[in-house]
């Protein structure tokens, strides 16, 4: 496996985790593996900072969770969209989709007079 | 999971939820790595080395899932301090409150100090005030002489008090001697409002030498020595009263009692009860008990009715007795019991001629007899004066009840023949078939 290339962008996080999530349940483990095969291997998810960010977002209502067996028959703690976690996904798309036009605007702007 | 069923699990369970889940992590990243190629222990070391320091990624998820409850903790301790404080302060402030009412209270007193002495001076000379007793030193007392000296102190203390102390602390106190010596000077002195319950502690003490003084306090002086309730003593020692040498020591106060009262009054009312009261008495406990109860006890005259009609009705003779003595003295109750008292005349001859005498006393008191039974009382009355034919039968019934019933003329000299002549003269005057008929007429038609 190639070795990460790049940390998430700051306020990142919470999005890819929705995402992740988008396509069913998974535990913390498989949520980075996914993230990770996404992105060919390219974003490295800091794994310290995965649960508190899970447990924050399950406060707030975004996904919940459940204890279950993993595929290995290891009990794990499994993760699951809520309609919240949805309606915040859509959001943060948005978010994220309005921040990089803003950005490739930027970058595509000619110096003047050139 | 729920945010009820969240904050429904206890702080261990939580937290050994989060170190499972960690662990799973761990352990899955080591698999993966093994299954890489690499060595167990590599593979573990390697896992944490990405995963970060646990312990702060532990912490991190606890502060997430407490954080409620840890604020709440905080809260609630932050409010238990503005509570304690509160409390603190109002006590404080209440106590300078107080200390500033115990000030005035002060400046009161001493404004009104020259005002009481003035007061005091034009009230002219006054005895001088005694000195509380040392309640806490009664116990300790060893010296009959001390004890002696304790008890005028609080004879001139004049409070109950005393008396109240000496109930909760007599049987500690180990000498006879000096419970001896506590006792004279209330019983001696006599008045003293709580004197009984003394003799009723020395009466019953576990020596038989206080209790013998006890028994010869009792017989050498009357109930009102003791007690500003006379007889009083009968209630409150309802258990002992049947026991004998105390019982009889009692009954000996009792007596005394009676003499006094008999010798310092000459109402008709009072010499009745006394007159009761002694004859009652000479039986001793019980009856003696129930009758000056009855009698004495209860006082007041707004139940004497009924109290008349329940002595008369009385199952006990000796009760009967004291209550037929006592309707005679009151003509207005005698007649509004009459039927009652006649029922003692009829009741002979199962009740004693003394009874009926006494009944028939008490039915010459009265201003008017009932007359619808006249015939038939009278008959057995003559029967009775007939088959009683004594100088005091004579007396109550002949001059009295029967010649008011019939009208006939004295009869306080008759004897027995004559009035069994008198019903043969007579007898043709009556009419009723009901009287012709009954045991008392054949039994002097048989003579």
């Amino acid at each position: 496996m190639a070795e990460p290339k790049s940390e998430l962008l700051q306020g990142t996080l919470h999005m890819l985790i929705l995402k992740a999530l988008e396509r069913g349940p998974l535990h913390g483990y498989a949520i980075v593996r996914r993230i990770e095969e996404s992105s060919d291997a390219f974003l490295r998810v800091e794994e310290g900072s995965l649960y508190p960010a899970l447990h924050r977002m399950e406060r707030r209502g975004w996904i919940e969770s459940e204890w279950g067996a993993s595929e290995s028959n290891r009990r794990a703690k499994f993760y699951e969209l809520t309609n919240s976690g949805r309606r915040q996904l859509r959001e943060e798309l948005a978010g994220w989709e309005r921040t990089r036009t803003a950005i490739e605007g930027v970058l595509r702007a000619q110096p003047k007079g050139a | 999971m729920g945010w009820f069923e969240s904050t429904a699990r206890s702080e261990a369970q939580i937290e050994a939820e989060i170190r499972d889940e960690l662990e799973f992590h761990l352990e899955q990243r080591t698999r993966e790595l093994v299954e890489q190629g690499m060595g167990a222990d590599e593979a573990r070391a390697e896992a944490e080395r990405r995963f970060g320091s646990v312990e702060r990624v532990r912490q991190s998820c606890r502060r997430v899932q407490l954080g409620e409850r840890i604020m709440l903790q905080r809260i609630q301790f932050v409010l238990n301090l503005v509570l304690i404080v509160a409390v603190g302060v109002l006590g404080w402030r209440y106590w300078q409150s107080n200390a500033s009412v115990q000030d005035q209270l002060h400046k009161l007193s001493q404004l009104l100090e020259p005002r009481a002495a003035l007061l005091a001076a034009s009230a002219g000379p006054q005895p001088p005030h005694s000195p509380r007793p040392a309640l806490e030193r009664f116990k300790a007392l060893k010296d009959p002489a001390a004890a002696a000296a304790w008890a005028e102190q609080m004879l001139a203390w004049e409070s109950d008090a005393g008396p109240g102390a000496m109930n909760q602390g007599w049987h500690s106190v180990e000498s006879p001697q000096v419970r001896i010596a506590l006792l004279a000077p209330f019983v001696t002195r006599g008045g003293h409002g709580r004197a009984i319950e003394i003799l009723h502690l020395a009466a019953t003490d576990r020596d038989a030498e206080v209790r013998e003084q006890a028994f010869r306090f009792l017989k050498s002086y009357a109930f009102q020595d003791f007690s500003g309730k006379p007889l009083s003593i009968y209630h409150e020692w309802h258990d002992e009263i049947g026991q004998k040498p105390l019982g009889d020591a009692l009954t000996e106060s009792a007596k005394r009692y009676a003499e006094r009262l008999r010798a310092a009054s000459g109402a008709p009312l009072v010499r009745e009860l006394v007159l009761i009261e002694s004859i009652d008495l000479e039986p001793a406990q019980v009856r003696g008990r129930d009758v000056l109860h009855d009698i004495l006890w209860s006082g007041g005259e707004e139940n004497l009715y009924n109290r008349a009609y329940r002595w008369i009705e009385s199952d006990n003779t000796e009760i009967q007795f004291a209550g037929l003595r006592f309707v005679a003295h009151f003509p207005q109750l005698a007649e509004a019991i009459s039927s009652s008292v006649l029922n003692v005349v009829l009741a002979w001859p199962w009740k004693s001629p003394a009874l009926v005498v006494v009944a028939c006393r008490a039915l010459a008191a009265c201003p008017q007899l009932p007359m619808e039974t006249n015939s038939e009382v009278s008959l057995h009355l003559l029967r009775f004066c007939v088959e009683n034919d004594t100088p005091e039968v004579r007396q109550a019934v002949g001059s009295g009840i029967l010649e008011r019933l019939w009208r006939l003329p004295s009869g306080s000299e008759r004897g027995a023949a004559q009035w069994i002549a008198w019903w043969k003269e007579n007898r043709a005057q009556f009419s009723d078939p009901k009287l012709l008929e009954s045991e008392d007429a054949r039994w002097l038609d048989a003579r």
